[in-house]
Protein backbone atom coordinates (compact mmCIF):
# COMPACT_ATOMS: atom_id res chain seq x y z
CA UNK A 1 0.00 0.00 0.00
CA UNK A 2 1.03 3.45 -0.68
CA UNK A 3 1.73 5.87 1.72
CA UNK A 4 -0.97 8.85 1.58
CA UNK A 5 0.06 10.81 4.80
CA UNK A 6 -2.61 13.35 3.65
CA UNK A 7 -5.27 11.02 3.66
CA UNK A 8 -4.17 9.81 6.82
CA UNK A 9 -3.32 13.35 8.85
CA UNK A 10 -6.59 15.17 7.36
CA UNK A 11 -9.32 11.84 8.32
CA UNK A 12 -7.27 11.89 12.29
CA UNK A 13 -8.29 15.78 12.22
CA UNK A 14 -11.79 15.04 10.70
CA UNK A 15 -12.38 12.75 13.39
CA UNK A 16 -11.09 14.25 16.10
CA UNK A 17 -12.80 17.25 15.88
CA UNK A 18 -15.66 15.37 15.22
CA UNK A 19 -15.70 13.14 18.55
CA UNK A 20 -14.90 16.82 20.38
CA UNK A 21 -17.77 17.93 19.47
CA UNK A 22 -19.73 15.07 20.56
CA UNK A 23 -17.81 15.18 23.64
CA UNK A 24 -18.56 19.73 24.28
CA UNK A 25 -22.04 18.21 23.29
CA UNK A 26 -22.76 16.42 26.31
CA UNK A 27 -21.81 13.05 24.95
CA UNK A 28 -19.92 10.68 28.01
CA UNK A 29 -16.08 11.03 26.83
CA UNK A 30 -15.67 7.67 26.53
CA UNK A 31 -18.60 7.34 24.21
CA UNK A 32 -16.89 10.12 22.67
CA UNK A 33 -13.42 8.16 22.37
CA UNK A 34 -15.04 5.06 21.07
CA UNK A 35 -16.62 7.07 18.03
CA UNK A 36 -13.04 8.54 17.12
CA UNK A 37 -11.58 4.92 17.67
CA UNK A 38 -14.20 3.19 15.85
CA UNK A 39 -13.98 5.92 12.70
CA UNK A 40 -10.28 6.58 12.93
CA UNK A 41 -10.12 2.77 12.59
CA UNK A 42 -12.07 2.41 9.74
CA UNK A 43 -10.52 5.06 7.62
CA UNK A 44 -6.94 3.38 8.75
CA UNK A 45 -7.96 0.63 7.42
CA UNK A 46 -10.43 1.59 4.35
CA UNK A 47 -6.86 2.11 1.80
CA UNK A 48 -5.47 -1.09 3.12
CA UNK A 49 -8.18 -3.05 2.62
CA UNK A 50 -8.77 -3.18 -0.96
CA UNK A 51 -12.59 -2.62 -1.24
CA UNK A 52 -12.17 1.53 -1.81
CA UNK A 53 -10.16 3.47 -4.54
CA UNK A 54 -8.01 5.97 -2.88
CA UNK A 55 -7.83 9.05 -5.05
CA UNK A 56 -5.65 11.70 -2.94
CA UNK A 57 -6.04 14.24 -5.27
CA UNK A 58 -9.76 14.75 -3.82
CA UNK A 59 -9.21 15.96 -0.30
CA UNK A 60 -13.01 15.80 0.70
CA UNK A 61 -14.06 12.78 -0.49
CA UNK A 62 -10.99 10.19 -1.29
CA UNK A 63 -12.38 6.58 -0.74
CA UNK A 64 -14.58 5.69 -4.27
CA UNK A 65 -16.71 2.39 -4.62
CA UNK A 66 -16.20 1.17 -7.67
CA UNK A 67 -19.23 -0.43 -9.70
CA UNK A 68 -18.68 -3.90 -7.84
CA UNK A 69 -18.45 -2.64 -4.59
CA UNK A 70 -21.92 -0.40 -5.39
CA UNK A 71 -23.82 -3.35 -6.91
CA UNK A 72 -23.18 -5.02 -3.46
CA UNK A 73 -24.08 -2.45 -1.41
CA UNK A 74 -27.71 -1.16 -3.71
CA UNK A 75 -28.08 -5.11 -3.19
CA UNK A 76 -27.95 -5.24 0.33
CA UNK A 77 -29.37 -1.78 0.71
CA UNK A 78 -32.67 -3.60 -1.06
CA UNK A 79 -32.33 -6.88 0.97
CA UNK A 80 -32.27 -4.52 4.79
CA UNK A 81 -34.91 -1.98 3.43
CA UNK A 82 -37.22 -5.33 2.34
CA UNK A 83 -36.29 -6.58 6.04
CA UNK A 84 -37.11 -3.46 7.82
CA UNK A 85 -40.91 -2.86 5.88
CA UNK A 86 -41.48 -6.86 7.09
CA UNK A 87 -40.44 -6.21 10.64
CA UNK A 88 -42.14 -2.75 10.66
CA UNK A 89 -45.31 -4.15 9.50
CA UNK A 90 -45.02 -7.09 11.90
CA UNK A 91 -44.61 -4.94 15.15
CA UNK A 92 -47.13 -2.20 13.85
CA UNK A 93 -49.83 -5.90 13.36
CA UNK A 94 -49.10 -6.93 16.80
CA UNK A 95 -49.63 -3.47 18.43
CA UNK A 96 -53.05 -3.21 16.72
CA UNK A 97 -53.80 -6.60 18.31
CA UNK A 98 -53.06 -5.21 22.05
CA UNK A 99 -56.18 -3.76 24.13
CA UNK A 100 -56.39 -0.79 23.97
CA UNK A 101 -53.95 -0.56 20.53
CA UNK A 102 -50.66 0.55 20.68
CA UNK A 103 -47.81 2.08 18.04
CA UNK A 104 -44.97 0.31 19.63
CA UNK A 105 -42.74 3.40 19.19
CA UNK A 106 -40.21 1.98 21.19
CA UNK A 107 -39.68 -0.99 18.74
CA UNK A 108 -38.82 0.84 15.54
CA UNK A 109 -35.34 2.09 17.27
CA UNK A 110 -34.75 -2.01 16.96
CA UNK A 111 -36.07 -2.36 13.67
CA UNK A 112 -33.70 0.27 12.48
CA UNK A 113 -30.86 -1.42 13.99
CA UNK A 114 -31.84 -4.68 12.86
CA UNK A 115 -32.25 -3.07 9.10
CA UNK A 116 -28.50 -1.88 9.92
CA UNK A 117 -27.49 -4.85 11.23
CA UNK A 118 -28.92 -6.60 7.94
CA UNK A 119 -27.15 -4.07 5.21
CA UNK A 120 -23.74 -4.63 7.13
CA UNK A 121 -23.99 -8.03 7.50
CA UNK A 122 -24.88 -8.57 3.77
CA UNK A 123 -22.45 -6.85 2.41
CA UNK A 124 -19.81 -8.85 3.55
CA UNK A 125 -21.68 -12.43 2.40
CA UNK A 126 -22.27 -10.18 -1.22
CA UNK A 127 -18.28 -9.72 -0.92
CA UNK A 128 -17.69 -13.47 -0.63
CA UNK A 129 -19.92 -14.88 -3.03
CA UNK A 130 -19.59 -14.82 -6.80
CA UNK A 131 -21.01 -12.42 -8.68
CA UNK A 132 -21.29 -13.85 -12.34
CA UNK A 133 -23.21 -13.70 -14.39
CA UNK B 1 -20.08 -18.44 -17.62
CA UNK B 2 -17.66 -15.92 -18.43
CA UNK B 3 -14.20 -16.64 -18.28
CA UNK B 4 -10.89 -14.54 -18.45
CA UNK B 5 -7.29 -14.68 -18.84
CA UNK B 6 -6.72 -11.55 -16.96
CA UNK B 7 -4.55 -12.59 -14.17
CA UNK B 8 -1.91 -13.63 -17.38
CA UNK B 9 -2.25 -10.76 -19.35
CA UNK B 10 -1.30 -9.04 -15.68
CA UNK B 11 1.93 -11.05 -15.20
CA UNK B 12 2.84 -10.75 -18.62
CA UNK B 13 3.02 -7.17 -17.80
CA UNK B 14 4.99 -7.04 -14.94
CA UNK B 15 1.80 -5.52 -13.29
CA UNK B 16 0.90 -6.32 -9.19
CA UNK B 17 -3.21 -6.39 -8.87
CA UNK B 18 -3.26 -3.27 -7.19
CA UNK B 19 -1.55 -1.67 -10.59
CA UNK B 20 -3.95 -2.98 -12.34
CA UNK B 21 -6.70 -1.89 -10.22
CA UNK B 22 -5.25 1.67 -9.38
CA UNK B 23 -4.90 2.10 -13.81
CA UNK B 24 -8.52 0.86 -14.57
CA UNK B 25 -10.08 2.63 -12.00
CA UNK B 26 -11.16 0.19 -9.60
CA UNK B 27 -10.55 -1.56 -6.02
CA UNK B 28 -8.23 -4.27 -5.77
CA UNK B 29 -10.74 -7.04 -4.58
CA UNK B 30 -12.79 -6.07 -7.74
CA UNK B 31 -9.39 -7.20 -9.72
CA UNK B 32 -8.96 -10.47 -7.35
CA UNK B 33 -12.63 -11.14 -7.59
CA UNK B 34 -12.30 -11.17 -11.75
CA UNK B 35 -8.86 -13.18 -11.21
CA UNK B 36 -11.08 -15.79 -9.71
CA UNK B 37 -13.92 -15.46 -12.07
CA UNK B 38 -16.25 -14.57 -9.54
CA UNK B 39 -17.27 -11.37 -10.89
CA UNK B 40 -18.70 -10.43 -14.67
CA UNK B 41 -16.98 -7.08 -15.17
CA UNK B 42 -19.40 -4.33 -16.93
CA UNK B 43 -18.43 -3.30 -20.86
CA UNK B 44 -16.81 -0.31 -19.54
CA UNK B 45 -14.29 -2.13 -17.06
CA UNK B 46 -13.84 -5.21 -19.91
CA UNK B 47 -12.93 -2.27 -22.05
CA UNK B 48 -10.70 -0.35 -19.43
CA UNK B 49 -8.94 -3.56 -18.36
CA UNK B 50 -8.36 -4.99 -22.27
CA UNK B 51 -6.97 -0.60 -22.49
CA UNK B 52 -4.46 -1.20 -19.60
CA UNK B 53 -3.47 -5.01 -20.66
CA UNK B 54 -3.04 -3.55 -24.57
CA UNK B 55 -5.24 -6.66 -25.46
CA UNK B 56 -8.93 -6.79 -27.05
CA UNK B 57 -11.80 -7.03 -25.06
CA UNK B 58 -11.97 -11.09 -26.93
CA UNK B 59 -8.60 -11.76 -26.11
CA UNK B 60 -9.14 -10.87 -22.15
CA UNK B 61 -12.94 -12.44 -21.69
CA UNK B 62 -15.10 -15.17 -23.58
CA UNK B 63 -18.23 -17.49 -23.33
CA UNK B 64 -18.05 -21.15 -22.01
CA UNK B 65 -18.49 -22.92 -24.92
CA UNK B 66 -21.88 -24.69 -24.67
CA UNK B 67 -23.20 -20.55 -23.64
CA UNK B 68 -22.23 -20.25 -27.70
Amino acid sequence: MKTHWQYYLSRIVVVASISLIFAWSGMPWWMAGLVFIVAAGFFIWAPASGHYRVLTNEAATPLRLDERSRQIRDRAGRTAFVVVEILALAVFTFGQFQDPPVVPTAAIGIVLGLGMFTYLLLIQVYERAPQRE
Amino acid sequence: MVNNNVRAKRQEHNMTQEDLANKAEVSRQTIIALEKGDYTPSVKLALLLARTLHSTVEQLFWLEDKEL
